[in-house]
């Protein structure tokens, strides 16, 4: 079994909603974001580029790529970074001693520190705390804590709490285009693999041998003009 | 002992007191802070000021290791009245860039795993073995030369392996990244290994400037030679490094070179600052002593701003860059998250810039004083050593009671005899 995720280019409209529901879902701390969403050549927000004299605008979304050959797996002194039997990279927080040598690694740069201690938000009736609410440990290994200590490393576990009950991440969900589609790549039958049958894909960062497992069917716009 | 030498000999050690109260402080407020407060770092620019640090003692320790097993190897006589201070310079360097490593995690609290299930494939796994046995051996060679063990040549290959081997895994640590451009070539672990040389040559230089009159003018003038050719090597070596980016043509080339041209004056005070020592130490004739002093000191500030500048070009720019479907358009960064809200940056940033703020300054001088403190520690138990049997025996020349002993001991082999004739004529000199 190995769960990989196709985003249709074509379908992104951009929203930002799966950046959104990842915090969410995942109790992500402040300034920290497992997901991201940018058009190519803007500089942060998405405004349109101009190619050939013509506006183009178009989303990227980026997460973990959950890498079959994953440099940042390959640098974690302590083994806090580990792939499970599913191709899913996660962090074991009460293994990550925080040095950050693997966000070095990460071509990606999806990987995100605890630079502080996780602030909560200011609720009506004191701190306010979103997302999962329990641990939720993978053979022992605390891969998902609603509090996360401070000072180690944490990004996209396709959403490890649900997937291991049999649900699909929390993006795929949220998208309001249907943009996201996750699945077992190794299942011909699997949802992920019917949708990609017969279409072209890339994957981000080719040149650098990770072989992610996140793919991207790429827009249809500009084709041919 | 006058006043005088008692009073020099007090403010290094008040200063090392000073630097490690001063940077504990700072790490605890670190600690108890947070570092989004406690430094300038970001999740782009994830690796700051105390990396630099590491790797600049680290090259110190491994470098004057290098030097002590040249002198005992080569059996430089006229050298050897350095080899006690060079052996302390390795030691004091390996355990204070240890301290820096460790106090730069995040969660110094985990550091258990790391001891219980290191991970094989990681080159930081590779770092603590190296730095470690490089430690112990260190450590080894030190009560070597205190107690002028016969053994000392081979502890001496040891040390000089074992330097070797720690900046190749150093320079490994950045060059098998190959998300970063700027470390990802093969100049990164050779240059580890000629920068360490030249750094433990310009801390030679010094030391032997300021004590001119143990060493012959001759020794003194190979020394200044030494580091020269060895700094005009590195420098070749950071040309061709510069060559690589400039001439790689990707767009994460055309980024790194856009980081060095954001820190311009770092790069310049990199390569400008070890140039103006070659000359000097080169043409200064007149007062060669002086010379080797400006020398060494323009190297060693130079090799701090190299070590600073291994950060720049790496975490000030992009690392990915995504093209438009179906365009030959240019490839273009995604911004990242920087992990930053309400103190000092954008959520999201292409590139983010490091200013390392106050916390990570006084940190600093945490593993500084700790290099400090064993050095001094090591000097103090080299030239302890050798007394107890010489004071037991109530005899005022110490030296005279060690002379006895060590012809006797090495009566079977004249080169380590040679070697021994050496450190005692060095301790003459101190103790003159
Ligand atoms: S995208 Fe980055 S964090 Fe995710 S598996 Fe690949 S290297 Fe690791
Ligand atoms: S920061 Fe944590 S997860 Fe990352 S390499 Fe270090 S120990 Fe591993």
């Amino acid at each position: 079994m190995r769960y990989a995720m196709a985003i249709d280019l074509d379908r992104c409209i951009g929203c930002r909603t799966c950046a959104v529901i990842c915090k969410d879902h995942n109790a992500e701390p402040r300034g920290i974001w497992w997901n991201r969403v940018f058009s190519p050549g803007a500089p942060e927000y998405g405004t349109s580029v101009i190619v050939d004299g013509m506006p183009r605008m178009e989303f990227v979304p980026i997460s973990c790529q959950h890498c079959e050959n994953a440099p940042c797996q390959q640098v974690c002194p302590t083994g806090a970074t580990y792939t499970d039997d599913t191709g899913t990279v996660l962090v074991d927080y009460e293994k990550c001693i925080g040095c950050r040598y693997c966000i070095t690694a990460c071509p990606y740069e999806v990987r995100q520190f605890n630079w502080s201690k996780p602030d909560g938000v200011e609720g009506v009736d004191g701190e306010y705390r979103w997302g999962y609410p329990e641990d939720y440990r993978q053979d022992g290994r605390l891969v998902y804590t609603p509090v996360r200590p401070e000072g180690v490393v944490e990004k996209c576990t396709f959403c490890v709490q649900y997937t291991n009950q049999g649900g699909i991440p929390a993006c795929c969900t949220g998208c309001p285009a249907n943009a996201r589609i996750f699945g077992d790549i190794e299942d011909p039958e699997s949802e992920i693999s019917q949708y990609m049958s017969g279409r072209q894909w890339l994957v981000l960062g080719e040149s650098f041998g990770t072989k992610p497992k996140v793919y991207y069917l790429p827009s249809t716009r500009g084709e041919g003009e | 002992m006058t006043e005088q030498t008692q009073h020099t000999r007090k403010w290094p050690i008040i200063l090392a007191a000073v630097f490690i109260a001063v940077g504990c402080a700072a790490w605890i407020c670190q600690l108890t802070m947070g570092l989004l407060v406690g430094s300038g770092m970001s999740n782009t620019f994830a690796w700051g000021l105390m990396i630099a640090v590491f790797a600049f003692l680290v090259g110190f320790g491994a470098g004057s290791q290098f030097v002590a097993s040249y002198i005992v190897l080569a059996n430089r006589k006229d050298l050897m009245p350095y080899v006690k201070t060079a052996q302390a310079v390795a030691l004091a360097g390996a355990i204070g860039a240890g301290v820096a490593i460790l106090i730069d995690l995040g969660h110094p609290a985990h550091i258990m795993a790391m001891l219980t299930g290191p991970n094989p494939t990681s080159a930081l796994t590779w770092d603590m073995i190296a730095l470690t046995v490089f430690i112990v051996i260190a450590i080894i060679n030190v009560i070597a030369i205190a107690r002028n063990s016969k053994a000392l040549k081979f502890w001496m290959v040891l040390g000089l392996i074992s330097a070797f081997a720690l900046q190749l895994v150093e320079g490994l640590l950045f060059a098998l990244m190959e998300a970063r451009v700027w470390w990802h070539s093969f100049i990164m672990p050779v240059d580890f290994i000629v920068v360490a040389v030249v750094c433990g040559l310009a801390i030679a230089v010094i030391v032997c400037a300021l004590k001119k009159d143990e060493f012959k003018p001759e020794a003194l003038h190979d020394l200044s030679f030494l580091l020269a050719v060895a700094i005009i090597v590195h420098l070749v070596l950071a040309v061709i490094e510069l060559a690589i980016v400039c001439f790689g043509g990707s767009a994460a080339d055309g980024g790194a070179l856009a980081a060095i041209g954001s820190v311009w004056l770092f790069y310049v005070l990199e390569l400008g600052l070890p140039l103006a020592a070659v000359f000097v130490l080169l043409l200064g004739k007149k007062d060669p002593a002086k010379s080797m002093l400006v020398g060494g000191v323009l190297t060693v500030v130079g090799m701090f701003f190299h070590r600073l500048m291994l950060l720049y070009p790496a975490f000030a720019s992009p690392t990915l860059y995504v093209p438009l479907s179906n365009e030959p358009s240019p490839s273009w960064a995604l911004p990242a998250s920087t992990g930053l809200y309400n103190h000092t940056g954008n959520a999201f940033e292409i590139a983010q810039g490091y200013i390392p703020n106050f916390f990570e300054w006084a940190s600093m001088l945490l593993p500084l004083g700790v290099a400090l403190a064993v050095f001094l520690v090591v000097v103090w138990f080299v030239a302890k050593v050798g007394k107890p049997a010489a004071e037991a025996s109530g005899a005022q020349d110490t030296i005279e009671v060690k002379e006895t002993v060590e012809v006797h001991e090495s009566a079977d082999d004249p080169e380590v005899a040679e070697v021994k004739e050496a450190l005692v004529e060095q301790e003459r000199g101190e103790d003159r």
